[in-house]
């Protein structure tokens, strides 16, 4: 079982891998920092397999290698101190459906309606996935970590300086 | 905050968070990164009340310092290439002003540095980079060697393309529709000389070129932090982008039409 999967699938994970790391040279990434986006873009892709060996619908096959690709992105963002972006671009960018737009594309040169309507509609579902996917984790490393973002005090400033106007004037009256 | 308080001339200070929130943006940073960034320079020169307002093209910040002057600046910010290296220093350098308050001049500096525009040369790893995602991406879609040769070969003539014409005019649209046709008939051409087998995965392997993933994903994380307008600019970018990339393809195969 193991064996027939790793057949199957051994050439889209190693391509997947080559991949990431082309498009980490491309957006310029540190050199130090490319082996993270390689790692989430074989993670990625291997759950994306997975999950796609399980028979799971479309939208799953997208969302769960997503939310796990996020979920490490995040976590290495404050291990690593950089931007999240960084890991999660490149750990994305396998699940991206290029494929399905270029066919969407071709169906419509070719006036076949209902083949265009499918495939736009699968493209739309797995863009779909990965947005929930990432809108999810993020959202949650979002409300955990800016507890303490600086927004404006104004209002609080003026109730202290009017409190301080007043201590001062009531002690200058005693 | 410590109240030890840096002398510094209140327009200087705006004028360097502007440049890094400039800096930020143009390499690809979220709405909130660069609001948060600008806030908190400012607030370690001097306190105060400060009011940043972001969007993809237009920084507005507006600082009330402790003595009680108000002052305003604007900036435009025109589009740059996203550079992922440039923002991680950047990140790194505002956190160091917040933690050493050096002074204006040398943030100045600092930023220049960061910022200097790249040798125009051609990079070898960013070529590099080109033909490994298309290549590889060729692959990972199903087609066989002689297809990833062939979109190796497609993505280093991109690249010089690229090399060529990528300053010239700021209209991303525009230029991703130019390029993709570009592209479609170089893959066409490449199937049609007999490097390339099947043309559908050589096209796949350069549209994952373009693809504007960037654009997608921070499109998606200011949305969810809140800044809906810089979100829906982003997303209305991307959207229009990918439908150019699909546009330019299929100009590309019509003209190729009965060929292939």
């Amino acid at each position: 079982m193991i064996g027939t999967f790793w057949e199957k699938y051994f050439v889209m994970i190693l391509t997947a891998a080559i991949g990431t790391i082309g498009y980490c040279l491309n957006i310029n990434t540190k050199r130090n920092k490319i082996i993270y986006g390689c790692i989430g873009g074989v993670v990625s892709t291997f759950l994306y397999c997975v999950c796609m060996e399980a028979q799971m619908s479309l939208l799953m096959q997208n969302l769960i290698p997503a939310t796990v690709v996020t979920l490490y992105s995040e976590v290495l963002a404050r291990i690593v101190k950089a931007p999240a972006t960084v890991f999660l671009i490149p750990s994305i960018i396998p699940l991206v459906p290029g494929g399905r737009l270029y066919y969407t594309m071709r169906a419509i040169v070719d006036g076949n309606g209902a083949d265009a309507k499918i495939y736009a509609m699968e493209t739309l579902v797995i863009a779909l996935g990965i947005a929930a996917g990432i809108v999810v984790i993020s959202l949650m490393f979002y409300h955990v970590s800016h507890k303490n973002i600086q927004y404006k005090v104004r209002f609080d400033q003026m109730v202290k300086s009017a409190q301080k106007e007043a201590e001062a004037s009531s002690s200058a009256q005693k | 905050m410590d109240k030890e308080k840096v002398c510094e001339d209140p327009a200087l200070v705006m004028e360097c968070a502007l440049d890094m929130g400039e800096t930020m943006l143009r390499c690809g940073a979220e709405i909130l990164r660069v609001e948060d960034t600008i806030t908190r320079i400012c607030t370690a020169y001097g306190g105060g009340i400060v009011d940043v307002f972001t969007i993809l093209s237009l920084i507005i910040l507006s600082w009330k310092t402790d003595t009680g002057e108000n002052h305003t600046l604007t900036r435009r910010i025109n589009p740059h290439p996203t550079d992922l290296n440039k923002l991680e220093d950047l990140n790194a350098l505002s956190r160091y002003i917040c933690e050493k308050k050096p002074p204006c001049s040398e943030i100045g500096q600092r930023i220049c540095a960061i910022m200097a525009p790249d040798e125009r040369r051609i990079y070898k790893s960013k070529m590099t980079g080109y033909v490994l995602l298309a290549s590889a991406f060729t692959l990972f879609f199903g087609g066989n060697l002689r297809d990833g040769l062939a979109a190796g070969i497609v993505a280093v003539l991109m690249y010089l393309w690229d090399y060529c014409f990528a300053s010239h005019g700021r209209n991303r649209v525009v230029y991703s529709l130019v390029i993709s046709v570009v592209a479609g008939i170089l893959c066409c051409l490449s199937v049609l000389i007999g490097i390339g087998q099947n043309i559908d995965k050589v096209m796949i392997g350069s549209i994952m070129l373009m693809i504007p993933g960037i654009n997608l994903m921070n499109a998606l994380r200011d949305m969810m932090c809140g800044d809906i307008i810089t979100g829906i600019l982003r997303l209305a970018e991307a959207l229009m982008m990918a439908v150019a990339i699909a546009v330019g393809f299929g100009i590309a195969i019509m003209l190729f039409g009965g060929l292939l």
